[in-house]
């Protein structure tokens, strides 16, 4: 496996979470054995249909949900390791915006408090400095500041969205994790949103764990992906690489499934039969392996593996084994 | 609204209104054979068994009803959104452990314990007050005990946490604040349980003890005029009634006030 050089700041190790529930006697593995690391300013884009663990990595990843096992480096800290007192003052380094923007934001609170709690927390600066930073992001993120002393019921989606970012940002954090931050919008603000976050991780140089299930946002704002089922990784690799190359059945199926502007290319659209499982019942072996085009009969005993199938791109399934050994000698 | 801005002025003012003073007997306040008087110009709601003005008695057993109410209200109240809130947001095991114990405590029927409690310690005003607050606060505690479960998953509070907030943080500015208009209602419509419950244990005599005249009391100690001299019971009941009616019109009023989802009825 080719490591890059460059610094990790965010290094996940076998991450595993398990939930218990009273119905299931066999515990619910929303993650199971996930390792992925990040560089620093580059942008990781997790893809998922709703039920693949992409959002309980993204809560993981900034122990918000606690892990059953594994690790989780934060610019060479582990984080599960950290004391509670520790661990707070971290976070302001690595801050989550939510998928849905009211709800995230404490409708008791006016915006200009909200945009500052995070000042307020870590006591930075005075009353004057906080008061000129959140104005200064507030603008920054297109809120108006005679707008700050509004309560979040009085904005639209997309604006309240743009506040949870201005809270986000507003401490210089080095790592944002975004889940589904433009899901809940309509497609004409996504964009607008998209365009800001764009704008923000390259003034802040921010690193991003961006989770989604639109492929095409995903394509657009990330440097790597990770496609994501039923909490494994099933495929990563450079976006570029990813689309253009996909390695794993599932990995195909979603990309041709993206709606095409361009009517005059007619894709071959892979549908897949039936539903995501149930995450307490997962299939043996390959858990993708009921619903896949091109399964063998391996496929459905032995799990398998990730295996390399170019620069920094991994995939795995078992078909990928007869690939590599039609054509010999082939690892990178 | 009137009505209790007038109670709460009578008893305040007690002690300039009454005519009288309540404890004093007067010698014709009784008619020749020692029974009480009739409402009449000089004593306006008549006179008790014992010679004593009722007006004024009535006054000054405002003020004592109200006190005890409200100590013992707010006591409730303080006790059961502190136990509520910590149950509530610890929850786990601690939190389930806390209300079992709670429960247990609701399991005490209110007026045995009240009885029993009064008969160990001899009743004072505080003491009512107490004994009431110990029966009420359970119902408040779990009030506060589900509001709080129900907040703390909202996901502004995860957003906090995320934020790197301390619990004591999230408690007090973001918490609470949704608690507010729930103890704001227990605490209006509680204080007429509780007078009520005052005016209950007063009347079967183990609530505040005469002479300190209490609605309850007055009754307790008319009872067996209520055939020649019906108004000493019948006025103070009138009061009670008047004064839990009130409240409780009140506490609903705050409510529907405060509860947006109400506001459609």
């Amino acid at each position: 496996m080719l490591e890059s050089t460059v610094k990790k700041i965010l290094k996940i190790k076998n991450l595993r979470k398990e939930f218990h529930s009273a119905s299931s006697k066999r515990p619910i593995v929303a993650v199971d054995d996930i390792s992925i690391s990040i560089e620093e300013g580059k942008t990781l884009g997790i893809v998922g249909e709703s039920g693949s663990g992409k959002s309980t990595l993204g809560r993981l990843a900034l122990r918000l949900i606690e892990p059953t096992s594994g690790s989780v480096e934060f610019d060479g800290v582990n984080i599960l390791q950290t004391k509670p007192a520790e661990l707070r003052k971290m976070r302001s380094q690595m801050q989550i915006i939510f998928q849905d923007p009211m709800s995230s934001l404490n409708p008791r609170m006016s915006i200009r408090a909200l945009i500052g709690e995070p000042l307020e927390i870590h006591k930075v600066g005075n009353a004057q400095e906080r008061k000129a930073a959140i104005e200064n992001i507030a603008q920054k993120v297109g809120i108006s500041i005679d707008a700050l002393d509004k309560y979040p019921h009085e904005f639209s989606g997309g604006q309240r969205q743009r506040i949870s970012i201005a809270r986000a940002v507003i401490n210089n954090p080095r790592l944002i994790v975004a889940d589904e931050p433009v899901s809940a919008l309509d497609v004409s603000i996504q964009s607008q949103i998209l365009n800001l976050l764009m704008d923000l991780r390259n003034e802040l140089n921010l690193t991003f764990v961006f989770i989604s299930h639109d492929l095409s946002v995903v394509r657009h704002i990330s440097d790597h992906v990770a496609v994501m089922y039923l909490g494994n990784i099933v495929e990563s690799g450079p976006t570029e690489d990813l689309f253009s190359n996909p390695q794993h059945p599932y990995t195909k199926a979603l990309i041709s499934a993206i709606p095409q502007v361009q009517s005059s290319a007619k894709t071959e659209r892979i549908i897949l039969r039936g539903d995501i499982p149930n995450p307490a019942d997962a299939p043996s072996g390959c858990h993708f392996h009921p619903r896949c085009p091109v399964a063998i009969e391996k496929c459905s005993t032995v799990v398998p593996f990730l295996q390399n199938v170019g620069l920094d791109h991994e995939a795995s399934c078992h078909l990928l084994d007869l690939v590599t050994s039609n054509s010999r000698g082939e690892s990178k | 609204m009137i009505v209790i801005f007038i109670i709460f002025a009578a008893a305040i003012f007690a002690p300039w209104l009454a005519p009288f003073s309540p404890n004093e007997q007067f010698k014709d306040g009784l008619t020749l054979q020692g029974a009480p008087i009739a409402p009449n110009s000089t004593y306006l709601f008549g006179t008790d068994l014992l010679g004593r003005d009722l007006f004024s008695r009535l006054i000054y057993g405002a003020r004592t009803s109200l006190i005890v109410g409200i100590l013992a209200n707010g006591v409730a109240v303080i006790l059961g959104t502190v136990v509520g809130l910590t149950a509530g947001y610890i929850r786990g095991r601690i939190g389930a452990a806390i209300m079992r114990i709670t429960d247990l405590m609701m399991a005490f029927p209110a007026l045995l314990l009240a009885i029993t409690l009064a008969a160990i310690f001899s009743p004072s005003l505080l003491i009512v007050a107490l004994v009431i607050a110990m029966v009420n606060w359970v119902q408040i505690a779990r009030v506060i005990y589900t509001q709080t479960i129900s907040i703390s998953e909202r996901e502004f509070v995860e957003a906090s946490r995320s934020l790197g907030a301390s619990n004591r943080r999230i408690l007090i500015k973001h918490i609470f604040p949704h608690l507010v208009p729930t103890v704001l209602v227990w605490a209006t419509l509680g204080i007429a349980t509780t007078v009520l419950l005052e005016a209950t244990l007063s009347f079967l005599g183990i609530g505040v003890r005469p002479p300190t005249p209490s609605w309850g009391n007055i009754i307790f100690e008319n009872q067996t005029y209520f055939a020649s001299a019906p108004w000493l019971v019948f006025i103070p009941g009138l009061a009670i009634i008047l004064l839990a009616l009130s409240f409780n019109l009140l506490g609903d009023a705050l409510r529907d006030e405060l509860d947006p989802t109400q506001k459609g009825r």
